[in-house]
């Protein structure tokens, strides 16, 4: 589940980035400022869009930015961010971004049941919309919490 | 008794938008009531594993033509939205077929 992991901290809402690279920089900052990633992970993520193109952009509106771990992961982390305009990132079909996950893994294993909840929510467009219409912390979690029980009846 | 078919999802990392992709795989082979062997790894590490079968996504295509994939022993499905079930089945369907999983 996302709201295992995920820190009231690591949520940042409405935010407004000027373009992909800075978002990414921007949604990564909590993980940074509390260790759970190296400054070389940021650039990591950027650079793998940079080289490859915006495949990290993977359901309508939705980005979820990563590296390798070894490219500077210190423990498994989550955070997200939520734009008050969305930006292109690149792609195609699912431009533009409105909500950016930012995922630091261990290995390609331990979270399972992050990308589990994630997926299970960027495959409706309904729970998409609704996470990123909250502009509050406590409406976010709430809907989080709504939609990941929600999901476990898929 | 069927072959198992060995299905590599493949992404840049090898860890997010490949797991991610996986997932989706597993509920359109669920709902097919195919069985099959599932795997994600990043995109260097993807040719010495000889999977039956690669999915990615469509930004890759070139990065992949780069290598020497022998399109007799593995194929490459590219997608566009690379949780999109819809997409996903649509495309493994065929593949499934032709290989006599299916």
């Amino acid at each position: 589940m996302i709201r295992d992991v995920i820190q009231d901290s690591h949520i940042l809402l409405n935010m407004s980035p000027k373009d992909w690279q800075e978002s990414i920089r921007l949604v990564a900052q909590p993980l940074l400022k509390e260790k759970y990633i190296t400054q070389n992970y940021i650039e990591a993520m950027v650079n793998a869009v940079k080289q490859y193109g915006a495949y990290i952009v993977v359901g309508k509106g939705v980005a979820l930015a990563h590296a390798r771990p070894e490219e500077g992961v210190q423990k498994l982390g989550l955070s997200v961010m939520t734009l008050k305009d969305p930006i292109a990132f690149g792609n195609q079909e699912n431009d533009p971004v409105k909500l950016i996950f930012c995922l630091a893994a261990i290995d390609s294993k331990a979270h399972l049941d992050i990308m589990r909840s994630i997926v299970h929510i960027i495959n409706e467009n309904w729970k998409i919309n609704e996470i990123v219409a909250q502009k509050n912390l406590m409406d976010f979690k709430k809907t989080l919490e709504k939609i990941e029980e929600n999901s476990k009846n898929d | 008794m069927k072959k198992k078919i060995k299905i590599l999802m493949v992404c840049g990392a090898g860890l997010g938008s490949s797991f991610a992709c996986q997932m989706s795989v597993e509920d359109v082979l669920n709902k097919l009531g195919v069985e099959a062997d599932l795997d994600h790894c990043d995109i260097s590490s993807a040719v010495s594993m000889h999977p039956d079968l690669i999915l990615t996504a469509s930004n890759f295509k070139s990065q992949f033509e780069k290598f020497t994939i022998n399109p007799a022993e593995t194929n490459i499905i590219y997608l566009t939205n690379i949780v999109g079930k819809k997409e996903i089945e649509e495309k493994l369907v065929p593949i499934l077929k032709e290989k006599g999983i299916m």
